[in-house]
């Protein structure tokens, strides 16, 4: 067998070679090359990629990025202050620098989405790919797990959830996962159960492959396209819920800065104090359009009818 | 088709079972109780604290308290609201929920018919004007938390614009405008892009140009062919939409003071209302499974490749 192999390969590689010695330029079918190809004609990905690893970046190196003591050091005298050359985004009503709690503020809503959507695809995937693998009654089963927590108020329990552990980040991405992991399943169970009925499947099968051989080299890699542009979509949703969740006061605990939570205190107070409000709610959305953007490349991208 | 219907229906009882044991078990896993024995400045004697306990049930095994919490539900009994104590949970649902549900429907049919609309005209007209409000109008939605578009909608109508008179309340048609609005912005994005995109796949299908080969006027293919063959995929995410409404609004009702169910489920909460946060999160609950069998029994309708066995 790996002797047949690596003949086949010598013969190709062989063949290619005196092709393109003959001039003709042979382009490998690659379909994540491909795909890549397509995503850098199209500007709007290009900008939400930049986006997101300008994103990832500050949230990485946001300690260097502090100014003036840090998100947490209040300046008593200078409450309230309007963006100047000292205080870049201006100061809140307590006197914390508002560009450090930006910034800060920044890496909490990447832990909240990044990790979130991790949890949520581990959970949802396996559970899917044992879902869709097996079929029959194991599915039946899952799936009527998937129904129980697919009819939860997403909102609401994360409410609940939050009550119970306590306000934190940590918890905060327990309640988020919690509730975002039925859509990676049910996508994951879609693209198995129509593949498994595939001929490279039996043929694996019948070669006597293992199920989570199976699995792990053939199904999980020829699903990846769908549970790919739902994480990138998942992770804003996930920052918007933390936004909405730190609008009632059970988000981060402080004085860890929230976008959301810092929106949501300002905006009382928008007429006479509008950058309180305006900045994190700018950076709210410029996080909001990079994943998006991010999302609609990749789905375009990795769709070969959109090819022309 | 009548078959899976009724076993759906009959599936949402032990979905909601379910639903409640999980919503139970958090809501006692949450620090402090009712009548907070442990607090230090309780005003309540341990004696009134035992008598309240024993009235409300408090007082007996957490699984005892679970099963007559079911038994009563069936009987659509979900107690008397530890806070207003004089009236039943469902007389107050009763109300609260009717303002909810006003507001999502206006919210909805915002989401509905302007989403459609915009997708469906900036897919006929490609690079056009319709085209660049409904890209313009997508990313708004997508960019802005519903609560931040709720209060630039106060500033500008409210207090610029002095349009509408004030906020607050649900009295009047203008205290439903601007909260429908900034509730169903995001929705209207999301279908409005999902309908441009099918649409735009449907249009340049051999089918259409088929259609009009053979003659067919324009409004006709657009009509027949292309908008009823596009709304399948929109119609995917109508369920996690309408679901999404639903729970978004307790933002838009605290930041709009408006007495819906969302302000009653967070108030419930830092009350520890047990029989209301029960009711709250079961009714929604069963809203969503609801929701999510109409909008796949719909599927059946506008597919009739789709079959349901």
């Amino acid at each position: 067998m790996a002797m047949q192999e690596t003949q086949l390969s010598t013969l190709t590689a062989g063949r290619e070679s005196a092709l393109e010695m003959e001039g003709v330029s042979l382009r490998r079918a690659n379909i994540w090359l491909d795909a890549w190809r397509r995503m850098i004609r199209n500007w709007l990905a290009i900008a939400g990629l930049i986006g997101v690893i300008g994103l990832i970046l500050v949230a990485v190196f946001a300690d260097q990025f502090m100014r003036n003591g840090g998100y947490a050091r209040q300046h008593l005298a200078d409450h309230g202050i309007a963006p100047n050359a000292h205080y870049w985004f201006g100061t809140d009503l307590i006197g914390r620098d508002l560009f450090s709690r930006i910034i800060y503020g920044c890496r909490i809503a990447m832990e909240v989405g990044l990790l979130t959507m991790f949890f949520a695809t581990i959970i949802g995937v396996t559970i899917g790919s044992i879902a869709g693998f097996y079929a029959g009654q194991v599915d039946n089963l899952l799936m009527r797990v998937v129904d129980v927590v697919y009819s939860i108020p997403t909102l609401f329990f994360a409410i609940l959830v939050m009550s119970a552990l306590g306000r934190s980040v940590p918890h905060l991405i327990i309640a988020l996962s919690l509730t975002s992991w039925p859509i990676m399943t049910r996508l994951t169970r879609a693209q198995m159960l129509s593949l498994r009925e595939k001929e490279y499947i039996k043929a694996a099968r019948l070669s006597g492959g293992h199920s989570w051989q199976i699995i792990m080299r053939h199904l999980l890699p020829n699903s990846m396209t769908p549970i790919i542009v739902a994480i990138t979509f998942g992770i804003p949703t996930a920052i918007f819920t933390e936004a909405t969740l730190s609008l009632f006061g059970i988000g981060v605990n402080p004085p860890i800065p929230s976008w959301g939570q810092m929106v949501s205190e300002s905006v009382k107070e928008f007429r006479s104090y509008w950058y309180m409000a305006f900045f994190p709610a700018t950076a709210l959305a410029i996080t909001m359009l990079s994943f998006t953007f991010l999302g609609d490349g990749i789905r375009d991208a990795l769709d070969p009818r959109a090819n022309n | 088709m009548l078959r899976y219907t009724v076993f759906r229906l009959a599936w949402m009882v032990p979905c909601l079972l379910a639903l409640s044991l999980i919503t139970f078990v958090f809501m006692h896993l949450t620090p402090g109780s009712p009548l907070q024995p442990d607090a230090a400045n309780n005003p309540l004697t341990p004696a009134e604290q035992h008598v309240l306990a024993k009235q409300f049930g408090l007082d007996k095994p957490i699984w005892q308290q679970y099963t007559t919490f079911v038994w009563n539900a069936t009987r659509l009994n979900f107690g008397k609201s530890y806070v207003f104590k004089t009236r039943s949970v469902t007389q107050i649902l009763k109300k609260q929920t009717k303002v909810s549900i006003e507001l999502g429907l206006v919210a909805l049919t915002i989401a509905v018919v302007g989403g459609l609309g915009l997708g469906i005209m900036a897919a006929m007209n490609q690079n056009g004007p319709a085209d660049y409000i409904c890209t313009f109008l997508a990313m708004l939605g997508i960019a802005l938390p519903n609560f931040v578009l709720g209060v630039f909608l106060i500033l500008l109508f409210v207090l610029v614009f002095h349009l509408i008179p004030r906020t607050g309340g649900w009295t009047s048609p203008a205290d439903v405008i601007l909260p429908a609005i900034a509730l169903g912005m995001t929705p209207l994005a999301t279908i409005a892009r999902y309908t441009r995109s099918s649409m735009v796949d449907v249009i340049r299908s051999d089918y259409v140009r088929t259609a009009r080969a053979k003659g067919l006027a324009e409004p006709r293919v657009m009509l027949v062919h292309v908008v009823k063959n596009g709304l399948i995929p929109p119609l995917t995410i109508m369920a996690p939409i309408f679901a999404a409404v639903l729970t978004g609004s307790p933002a838009i009702e605290s930041i709009f003071r408006i007495p819906g169910i969302g302000q009653y489920f967070v108030n419930s909460f830092t009350a520890r209302d047990y029989p209301m946060i029960m009711a709250i999160i079961l009714l929604l609950g069963a809203f969503i499974i609801a929701l999510n069998l109409i909008v796949d029994l719909l599927y059946g309708v506008v597919d009739p490749r789709i079959r349901y066995s």
